[in-house]
């Protein structure tokens, strides 16, 4: 068989990326580009404006807590489901990755609307809570509408992510390394925390840092279920453009920081495995 | 110290695989190989020995302890996996050092005893390095240091050669047994190679469909088989269903055979046995238990040739250092053992009838 010269690979492999690299140019750099010289219009001082409100502060507070926490709960929940996934025939495993990768299809705005139907004041677990145990609807249902409640509604759509990207990770580990450790001394606690724990944390933490950023940059969910009643960036966003007066200075400058922060957690994920991948081998 | 297992049997749940009143001892210092064809039940005994498995019944001891209900951890047990299953996140030394490390000995003692135990494997120069960086055979030798170095009360290994290629295997099987000699351990090697058994053990154990057919030494399972099926698996075998005429003459494919048939009586069926080695080419003095036929298949195996020579309804396979043609063979009384038809041979000649 013989081999493409060089000039005429590099030709195909750039006319295979066009297409993608219109679709970013046009739906992303283009558009980040203008509203990045929004931004920086009246020489930075939308920037300014933004930073010197302590309502942005406490925005930008509550964006990452519920980044990170909704990126903990679902790592951790998410790696138990695919630990277990991991252990069971392929068959059933491929059965169960496809009913828990659902959720991955609904949008923000179902996926509050479900919660709403299911753990608001009329929901079907708060009713039946209520029937079964005398528990308060309002004070139940004000969970689902609380800033903990957002992240629990989160982890719904952010768990099947964590489980796609840990189950093939747990699947190649060799669980021989867990035996082996018993033999040698170590307890079951003992061989997961010096055996298992460090050879996927990379793994998980790429994870916490691709739902984290999900997380952060999500805001229909979060419309849906607590309109403006929880400070977080990606509301302040859509108040601002929602309105006929906004400063778009200062929007922009907004919407730079979201971006920012999001590529940030993406970036992070990115470095982590790319040196796992590196530290493997030679 | 010993190991000891006492009419063991496990059955996996849900199947009827496992194993069926094991029964085993291995002393202190003895080196003793379980072989058998895949299914067999081999690597289950390792298990049950090991703690990863719970007999149904009987009882393992260590050490004339009874261990059956330990759990793994404190079996004390050197274990060496099939792939090894070293720890990819840890170096060579790191490897070695964590059974030193789970027993509370300080970081300076467990790196010295450590790298002492690499360099014992001859890897001191890689002992830096992670597993992913070192060549199978490598890895085995981290896998026996980290395995030897707490002294253990004995060596389990699984297969360890199976991932090695043929030049590395035969190395290694050196460099295993005299690592077992220094240290003086009880050790348990399974293995489905019935060669790499009978040369490295003191004890070799066979092993089918869960039970052991037979346990002797090397020499012993090798010239006095009880059975067609250890006859089989181990070492070459000419093998022919025969049926006894007298006391003198038994009745196989390839013609009328003389040997010592006492114990038998005419009609019987029984398994007749000659190793290929013991085949002689070349006409028999007395005319006694010779045959002509064609070779049917003839291999140049550096050392020695083995051919297959067709005879009458049947095949003689022998082995020699004669590179001439060959078209005579004779067969020693001597060389010829019987044996009686196992369970499922009789069975499978029935039907065929």
């Amino acid at each position: 068989m013989s081999r493409a010269s060089a000039p005429s690979q590099t030709l195909l492999l750039a006319s295979l990326a066009t297409p993608g690299a219109i679709c970013l140019g046009l739906f992303f750099l283009a558009p980040l580009a203008v509203v990045g010289v929004e931004s920086l219009q009246d020489g930075g001082g939308g920037f300014s404006r933004l930073l010197s409100q302590p309502a942005f502060w406490s925005g930008l507070r509550n964006t990452l807590v519920l980044g990170a926490t909704a990126g903990a709960i679902s790592v951790v929940i998410g790696s138990l489901v695919a630990w277990h996934l991991a252990q069971i025939g392929e068959r059933m495993r491929t059965a169960l990755m496809f009913v828990i990768a659902l959720p991955l299809t609904f949008s923000g705005l179902v996926v509050a609307y479900g919660f709403i139907l299911g753990f608001g004041r009329a929901g079907f677990f708060t009713l039946t809570l209520e029937a079964l145990f005398g528990v308060d609807p309002a004070a139940f249902a004000a969970f689902v509408y609380s800033p903990q409640g957002l992240a629990f509604v989160y982890s719904y759509y952010l768990i099947p992510r964590v489980v796609m990207l840990m189950v093939p990770v747990l699947v190649n580990f060799d669980r021989n390394q867990l035996a082996a450790a018993e033999s040698l001394g170590a307890g079951r606690t003992r061989a997961i925390a010096d055996i298992l724990v460090p050879q996927v944390f990379p793994a998980a933490l790429v994870a916490f840092c691709l739902v984290a950023a999900v997380a952060i940059g999500a805001y229909g969910t979060a419309l849906a279920l607590v309109g403006s009643q929880v400070n977080i960036l990606p509301l302040q966003l859509f108040t601002a453009v929602s309105d006929v007066n906004a400063d778009y200075a200062r929007t922009a400058a907004l919407a730079m920081i979201l971006t920012l922060l999001c590529s940030l957690a993406m970036a992070v994920g990115e470095a982590v495995a790319v040196r796992g991948e590196t530290g493997k081998g030679h | 110290m010993s190991v000891r297992l006492e009419n063991v049997s496990f059955t996996y749940p849900g199947t009827p695989v496992g194993v069926e009143d094991v029964s085993l001892t291995i002393d202190p210092g003895e080196f003793v190989a379980v072989i058998g064809p895949s299914g067999c039940g081999k690597t289950t005994v390792l298990k049950l020995i090991a703690g990863f498995l719970s007999p149904d019944r009987g009882r393992i001891l260590l050490g004339g302890q009874d261990a059956t209900t330990l759990p793994t951890r404190r079996r004390e047990l050197g274990i060496v996996f099939q792939n090894y299953a070293l720890f990819p996140h840890m170096s060579v030394a790191e490897n070695v050092a964590y059974p030193l490390k789970l027993r509370g000995v300080s970081a300076d003692e467990r790196r010295r005893r450590a790298l002492a135990a690499v360099e014992t494997v001859g890897l001191a120069a890689f002992a830096g390095r992670r597993p992913p960086q070192l060549s199978g055979g490598q890895q085995q030798r981290v896998a026996l240091a980290r395995a030897l170095v707490f002294a253990p009360k004995a060596l389990l290994l699984d297969e360890p050669l199976s991932a090695l290629d043929a030049a590395r295997r035969v190395e290694m099987r050196d460099e295993i047994r005299r690592l077992q000699q220094a240290h003086g351990i009880a050790t348990l090697h399974i293995t489905h190679d019935q060669e790499e058994a009978l040369s490295m053990a003191d004890k070799v154990v066979v092993m089918a469909q869960g039970r052991i057919l037979q346990a002797g030494t090397p020499s012993e399972i090798y010239e006095r088989p009880v059975n067609r099926t250890v006859a089989a698996f181990v070492g070459q075998a000419n093998l022919w269903t025969g049926r006894v005429r007298d006391a003198r003459q038994v009745e196989t494919p390839i013609g009328r055979l003389s040997a010592d048939l006492s114990g038998y009586r005419p009609g019987d069926e029984v398994c007749v046995l000659v190793r290929p080695e013991r085949v002689a080419p070349g006409p028999a003095p007395d005319g006694i238990n010779q045959f002509s036929g064609t070779i049917a298949r003839d291999r140049f195996l550096g050392s020695m040739r083995r051919f297959d020579l067709s005879v009458g309804g049947g095949t003689v396979t022998v082995e020699t250092k004669e590179t001439s043609r060959i078209d005579t063979i004779h067969i020693a009384e001597t060389s010829i053992q019987i044996l009686p038809l196992d369970a499922e041979q009789n069975a499978s000649e029935t039907r065929k009838s």
